[in-house]
């Protein structure tokens, strides 16, 4: 698990499915996740809850504004990772400024198949 | 299967995906200029060729790898990488965030700054290189930095549109896909920065016999002047592939580093960032990684043969010298053939770019003649 944990707050209009596949790829890495929807029984605590978990290293996706909770917000429009290479995209830019583990060494089967596309386009398959 | 990556896991540091909006997030960051060599470090760093490295080194990392031919945390890392503050350039301070520009303009990273320190070159001429001397290439290279090195993990921007042998470029994960895709369980790799001779194809099609698959792996990085280009050198292998090796069994990839011309550490560089790659062996020829008589013709042998093999974690392939020989009618070394120089068709690479220069084509038993038509009609090109 990482030292510092990170809540991830998802807006819009399909939010809680992308925060359900965010969270198979950050559970992929090794993270520690919870998912807090907007629907949830917490209420007004939800930003307590997302700052305490986050605080404790765990990456937090949620679609309830926590607003200034002391913990590392990114934010980000369902809209925009409609997609998995956005999605990969948004999940590398938070690997590379430390917020989420790398991924194992080994590319999951969906990255796999990716490359093997690409190996086929060039003719090595 | 495919070697574990050296240190243990495949860094991965590089955006491919979403480039544009890292170019945007970069663009008002103070910059460093990267040369040509630098710039070719990136590319390694940010792909995972060079696991575990994450970024170039500080003092701490370049001391070790100077003085144990280690990395602080343990691994064996034989040559320092390093980032130089350029001339008329502000040096950054630990903390800051900056941009990488390429010598061609680009901005192709990122960097956040750990460490600024002085670097002492010289020194590391005399114990990566063993020379200081200024007609070595790489020792001429060191004397020409600033010695302030900038260190920091890295962000390299892969933008696939701007690469050259974009056909050929694959990074570790692309080849060790690649490897499994195709069944190899054993891979030998071949590295070279010479165009292929008859000599070359006779060590490799050697290695091809002991394991499953082999893959030709040459550098496109900064070398030389007088090296023959890397386009020419790539236009020779795709005739060796197309006529002289069974199918499914050769992969092509460019190999993107830069020459150091360190000879026996280079070599043990060269070994461990193809283990990155996923290959299991790797061929180590006479004077590999060397330049005019710096270096003994095995010392790059005996420096891979000398160190614990288990940490080294990929095979060593060492050959002698291979030639053609007119008694045996076939190529051989002095393993494999009794007969005396003088049966014995040999021609150095200096040799073979006097023949070129002149005119002249070399013989078929040393080089494929579609291969001699290439070279000729390149020197020809030049001379016009």
């Amino acid at each position: 698990m990482m030292g510092a944990g990170l809540v991830i707050l998802v807006s819009g209009p399909g939010a809680d499915g992308v925060m359900d596949r965010l969270a198979g790829h950050l559970g992929r890495r090794g993270a520690g996740v919870e998912v807090i929807s907007g629907d949830s029984r917490l209420g007004a605590a939800a930003a307590d809850v997302c700052a305490m978990l986050a605080r404790h290293g765990v990456t937090v996706l949620t679609s309830s504004d926590p607003g200034p909770c002391g913990a590392r917000v990114e934010r980000a429009e369902a809209a925009e990772l409609d997609c998995e290479e956005r999605m990969d995209a948004f999940l590398r830019r938070l690997e590379l400024s430390g917020a989420v583990p790398a991924p194992p060494h080994e590319l999951d089967p969906q990255e796999e198949e990716s490359v093997r596309r690409r190996l086929e386009e060039l003719g090595y398959l | 299967m495919p070697s574990v990556p050296h240190g243990g896991r495949l860094v991965g540091r590089q955006i491919g995906e979403g480039l544009e909006e890292a170019r945007g997030d970069a663009a008002p960051l103070p910059v460093v200029t990267l040369d040509d060599r630098e710039a070719c470090d990136l590319e390694m760093i940010g792909s995972g060729a060079m696991s575990p490295l994450e970024g170039f080194m500080g003092e701490h990392e370049y001391e070790s790898v100077l003085e144990s031919m280690r990395l602080p945390t343990g691994p064996l890392w034989s040559l320092p990488v390093t980032l130089s503050a350029k001339p008329g350039e502000k040096v950054p301070a630990p903390g800051d965030e900056v941009a990488l520009r390429s010598p061609w303009g680009a901005v192709c990273g990122t960097m956040s700054v750990t460490e600024v320190f002085r670097a002492d070159h010289r020194r590391e001429a005399s114990k990566v290189l063993l020379t200081e001397d200024p007609s070595h290439p790489g020792a001429a290279y060191l004397a020409g930095l600033s010695g302030t090195c900038i260190a920091g993990p890295v962000v390299s921007f892969r933008d696939r549109a701007s690469e050259s042998f974009p056909r050929y470029r694959l990074d570790p994960r692309e080849t060790r896909v690649l490897f499994r895709s195709l069944g190899w369980r054993s891979v030998t790799a071949f590295q070279t920065r010479n165009p292929v001779h008859r000599a070359h194809e006779y060590i490799q099609k050697c290695a091809l016999e002991v394991t499953d698959g082999l893959l030709l792996h040459p550098l496109v990085g900064r070398t030389k002047e007088d090296d023959i280009p890397a386009d020419v050198r790539m236009r020779c292998y795709e005739v060796l592939l197309d006529g002289y090796f069974p199918r499914g069994r050769v992969a092509m990839s460019v190999f993107p580093a830069a020459m150091r011309y360190a000879g026996p550490r280079e070599a043990v560089f060269h070994a461990i960032v193809r283990k990155n790659y996923g290959c299991t062996h790797f061929i180590v020829g006479r004077d590999h990684a060397g330049v005019g008589s710096f270096y003994g013709t095995y010392d790059a042998q005996a420096m891979m043969l000398g160190l614990p093999q288990e940490e080294l974690g990929i095979v060593p392939l060492c050959f002698e010298h291979a030639f053609y020989c007119r008694v045996c009618d076939g190529m051989a070394t002095s393993k494999t053939c009794p007969h005396g120089d003088a049966d014995h068709i040999v021609l150095s690479g200096r040799r073979v770019r006097e023949m070129l220069a002149a005119g002249e084509t070399p013989p078929g038993e040393f080089t494929r003649p579609e291969i001699a038509r290439l070279l000729t009609s390149w020197a020809s090109a030049g001379r016009e």
